[in-house]
C-alpha cells in the first residue's frame, strides 16, 4: 500500500479552469466598480460589483460540493454542504436578531 | 484605495487577510468602526478571491482543510455574534493582542521547515489527497508530502477564532494561519493559502449581512474593491516566490505589529 494518498486526477485542470473563471469575474467586478465610482449616482452600479465579488467564495464552496460528489468523496461533500447551511444560517440569524 | 492595496498585499502574503491592518488605519482617519467594518470584510473577500488563481496553480490551497476548519469558524462566529456585548471591547482587544503575540512567538521560535522534500514521492501526489486532510506540495521542484495532526485542537482554535470574529468583527486569519501551521502541522504555505480561501468565505457571508442591513457605503466599497483587487494579486505573487521560513518570520513580525496596534487602540 502506498504511503501517499491519491490526488483526484482532474483536480489540477479543474482548479486551473476555476481560477481562470474567478479572475475573469474579478476583472468584470473591478471594471463595474470603476464605472460605479466614475459616474454620478453610481452607487447601484458599485453595489452590483460588490455583490459579484461577495458571491465568489460561496459559489466556490458550491463548486467543491459538485466536484467531491463527482469523485465520490462523500465525507467532504457532506462537510461542504454543512458549511453552506451554516453560511446561510448566519445571515438569517443576524437578520432575525 | 491605496490603504486597501497595501493591506491586502501584506495580508495575502501572510494569509492574514488585510482587514486587521486596514480597519485600524481607516479608524485613525476619523471613520467610525461601524462604517469601517464592512469595508474590512470586503477587503478580505477581494484579497482572498484575487489570490485564488495563483494559489490554486501552486496547489497549496487544501480545500478540504479549508471547508472543515471553516465550519468550526462559522459556528464560532454565529455564537460570537449572538453573544456580542457580553465581553467589553477593552477586554476583547487585549485578548486579541495576547493571541496575536502568542501566535507570533509560536511561529517565530521554530527553525527550518517541518516537512522535508521526499525524493521518492512522485509529482502525481502533489495536491490535496482525496478523502483526507493530508497532501503534498511542490517546493523548488521537489515534492513535499505532509500529514496534518491534532485536528481536534485545530478545530477548537478555529472555533475560538470564529467566536472572536463574531464578537469583534475582525477577520480571524491571524489565528487561523498559525493554528493550521503550528497546531495542525500543515506547511506554512499550505496554511497561508488555505486560510486565504477560508477567510474569504467568512468575509462574504458577513458582508451579505452588512449589505442587507445597509451598513456598507458602496462608493467607499468600490474604492476598497479596486485597491484590494490589485493588492491581493501582488501579495500572492510575492508569496509564491518566498521560502517557508521567510513567510513564517514575516508572519511573526506582522503579528507583533498587529498586537501593538491592538494594544495602542485601548490605551
Amino acid at each position: 500500500m502506498s504511503e501517499y494518498g491519491t490526488v483526484d486526477p482532474s483536480q489540477h485542470d479543474a482548479e486551473e479552469r476555476l481560477g481562470n473563471v474567478i479572475v475573469r469575474v474579478l476583472y468584470v467586478a473591478a471594471a463595474v466598480a470603476l464605472v460605479g465610482l466614475l459616474v454620478p449616482n453610481g452607487e447601484p452600479v458599485a453595489a452590483v460589483a460588490i455583490a459579484i465579488v461577495a458571491a465568489v467564495p460561496i459559489l466556490r464552496v458550491g463548486w467543491l460540493v459538485w466536484r467531491w460528489a463527482r469523485i465520490g468523496d462523500r465525507r467532504f461533500m457532506g462537510a461542504a454542504i454543512v458549511l453552506l447551511v451554516l453560511i446561510g444560517a448566519g445571515p438569517l440569524l443576524a437578520l432575525v436578531a | 484605495m491605496l490603504a486597501a492595496f497595501g493591506t491586502s498585499a501584506v495580508g495575502t502574503l501572510g494569509g492574514l487577510g488585510g482587514a486587521i491592518i486596514l480597519v485600524p488605519i481607516l479608524v485613525s482617519t476619523g471613520m467610525t468602526p461601524a462604517e469601517v467594518a464592512p469595508l474590512g470584510l470586503l477587503s478580505v473577500v477581494v484579497g482572498s478571491t484575487a489570490a485564488a488563481r495563483r494559489q490554486m496553480r501552486a496547489h497549496t490551497t487544501h480545500h478540504r482543510i479549508g471547508v472543515v476548519t471553516e465550519s468550526a469558524s462559522t459556528t464560532g462566529a454565529i455564537a460570537g455574534s449572538l453573544a456580542a456585548g457580553v465581553i467589553s471591547e477593552h477586554a476583547l482587544t487585549l485578548v486579541l493582542a495576547a493571541v496575536a503575540l502568542f501566535a507570533a512567538v509560536a511561529g517565530g521560535r521554530r527553525k527550518g521547515t517541518r516537512w522535508k522534500p521526499d525524493p521518492e514521492a512522485p509529482q502525481s501526489v502533489v495536491g490535496e489527497w482525496v478523502g483526507s486532510l493530508n497532501g503534498a506540495y511542490s517546493l523548488d521542484g521537489a515534492v513535499v508530502p505532509y500529514r496534518t495532526r491534532r485536528i481536534g485542537a485545530g478545530l477548537a482554535a478555529m472555533g475560538v477564532s470564529g467566536i472572536i470574529t463574531g464578537l469583534s468583527g475582525v477577520g480571524g486569519g491571524f489565528i487561523k494561519t498559525p493554528a493550521t501551521s503550528e497546531l495542525m502541522h500543515a506547511p506554512v504555505k499550505v496554511a497561508s493559502s488555505t486560510t486565504t480561501f477560508s477567510i474569504g468565505i467568512t468575509g462574504a457571508s458577513a458582508l451579505f449581512v452588512k449589505m442587507t442591513q445597509g451598513d456598507l457605503n458602496v462608493r467607499y466599497g468600490a474604492a476598497v474593491l479596486l485597491g484590494s483587487f490589485v493588492g491581493g494579486q501582488v501579495g500572492s505573487l510575492v508569496q509564491s516566490k518566498l521560502s517557508p521560513p521567510t513567510i513564517r518570520r514575516f508572519l511573526s513580525m506582522m503579528l507583533i505589529v498587529i498586537a501593538a496596534i491592538l494594544v495602542a487602540r485601548v490605551l
